[in-house]
């Protein structure tokens, strides 16, 4: 009986192990797989956030600041990808501008990756892939597909109830990892209150004109398909919403900010700071619940059979045929809104005027595709590459 | 830094969990039931040592 015990613990640690490795080894390549970030002509220097908070310096919660600086001086702008880093459209709309934009006058500050931390984190449960390719006309440039709240790796225990800083309104535990709740943050807090509290020490040092935080949504919630702004952008927005309606063809109509809502950046920016803020958001049919299975397919295209059935019993809050709802419309929008909206603050504000070249906008995008705009890495300089 | 305390502290306490369940697992002699039990429980242990999840 005891030698018969033994060969079978023997056996059972055996298969143990051999799930531990299958199982854990995809987990901690995706937390190790680094992407290729093409520094384009207009990129003027790379900083890091701890460089407004040296307290995350070293830590996952750091994360890279590009900044594209103008010939001329004006106003300045940060665009910043990856709050959720389940939302990648944002993402790869700040690639595209580091790797072509060129800033004629003005600065513009872009935070790819801005919960790093998130981008390191998956969501297995929900079945979601661990990466996603863009086909590219030298390849494939592949991704992490990473989770909406920073690794508990990196961020643990979470409160049974987490009280946002300073207003003290009590929201979800989860949100205290989710770096689009913790706004304005807090110099002293956890680590995704540092990362928003840095952020607003960006914004506030160097005087920031404009903030657009750019995310993507599901196509059955009704903050979709929008910029969210609050009462001090009402005008701006509007402004960018009718002309990229008009000059472009695509709807994208504006949400005001809930005033009792805390922790968004739409709503916190332009409480703490001089700053303009606001929040873009790009019908995402991957993020919706009742969808066939979480693939990079649908991620892509955002063709869903389930979702169809919906949208034709008008259960969805955007138009949905059977083209889905693909990656270079999301891409394209966010592009075309973020340039809209610098190019009516600056017919306001002459004085701060920001011009910015070379970013495709949403028909461009529609025509070439995403991966279009991102270059090779194996045929630039080596030191143009840098490693996020 | 009261939050790096604390996650210090978890690890610690994964690492407790990880040696006597391992402990109970070498010395048990009758039941294959137990056995099973043991390696599932030690999963989240072994999987936040090794920082894969």
């Amino acid at each position: 009986m005891k030698t018969g015990l033994f060969k079978f613990k023997l056996i059972a640690v055996v298969v143990f192990v051999l799930l531990i490795i299958s199982g854990g080894l995809p987990l901690w390549q995706h937390r190790h797989y680094r992407v290729e970030v093409i520094l384009g002509p207009g990129v003027s220097e790379v900083k890091k956030l701890s460089d407004f908070l040296p307290a995350i310096k070293g830590s996952q919660a750091d994360t890279k600041v590009y900044i594209l600086r103008g010939k001329e001086p004006g106003g300045q702008v940060l665009i910043i990808g990856n709050t959720h880093s389940n939302e990648p459209e944002g993402l790869l709309s700040v690639l595209i501008m580091i790797e072509n934009a060129v800033v004629e006058k003005g600065t513009l500050y872009l935070i790819p990756f801005f919960n790093h931390s998130g981008g390191l984190n998956t969501r297995p449960g929900e079945g979601y892939p661990l990466y996603f390719s863009v086909p590219t006309s030298w390849g494939k440039k592949t991704f992490r597909m990473g989770n909406r709240d920073a690794s508990p790796l990196d961020q643990w225990p979470d409160p049974d109830v987490y009280i946002h800083y300073p207003e003290k309104q009590m929201l979800s535990y989860l949100d205290i990892r989710n770096t689009n709740r913790t706004w304005p943050g807090r110099k002293n807090g956890l680590p995704m209150e540092q990362v928003t509290y840095a952020a607003m020490e960006l914004l506030r040092q160097n005087k920031i004109d404009l903030a657009i935080d750019l995310h993507g949504a599901e196509t059955m919630f009704p903050v979709t398909n929008c910029i969210v702004a609050p009462e001090k952008c009402t005008r701006l927005a509007t402004l960018a919403s009718l002309t990229v309606k008009s000059m472009e063809g695509f709807e994208n109509h504006v949400e005001p900010s809930p005033v009792n809502f805390r922790g968004l950046s739409h709503r916190e920016i332009g409480d703490y700071s001089d700053t303009l803020p606001f929040l873009l958001e790009a019908p995402m049919p991957f993020l919706d619940q009742p969808t066939g299975p979480k693939t990079e397919a649908l991620f892509l295209t955002g063709q869903d059979e389930f979702l169809l059935s919906l949208a034709k019993k008008k259960k969805l809050f955007v138009p949905y045929d059977q083209s889905g709802w693909p990656l270079e419309k999301r891409v394209g929008q966010h592009l075309s809104v973020s340039l809209e909206i610098i190019r009516q603050f600056s017919k306001k504000s002459p004085e701060r005027v920001i011009i910015i070249k070379n970013v495709p906008r949403y028909r461009e995008l529609l025509e070439n595709g995403t991966g279009y705009y991102f270059h090779n890495p194996a045929v630039v300089d080596q030191d143009k590459i840098v490693i996020d | 830094m009261i939050s790096k305390i604390i996650m210090i502290f978890y690890y610690l306490l994964c690492l407790f969990f990880t040696i006597i369940t391992i402990k109970n697992l070498i010395e048990e002699k009758t039941s294959r039931d137990k056995v099973v039990l043991y390696l599932i429980t030690l999963v989240p242990f072994i999987a936040r040592l090794l920082r894969f999840k």
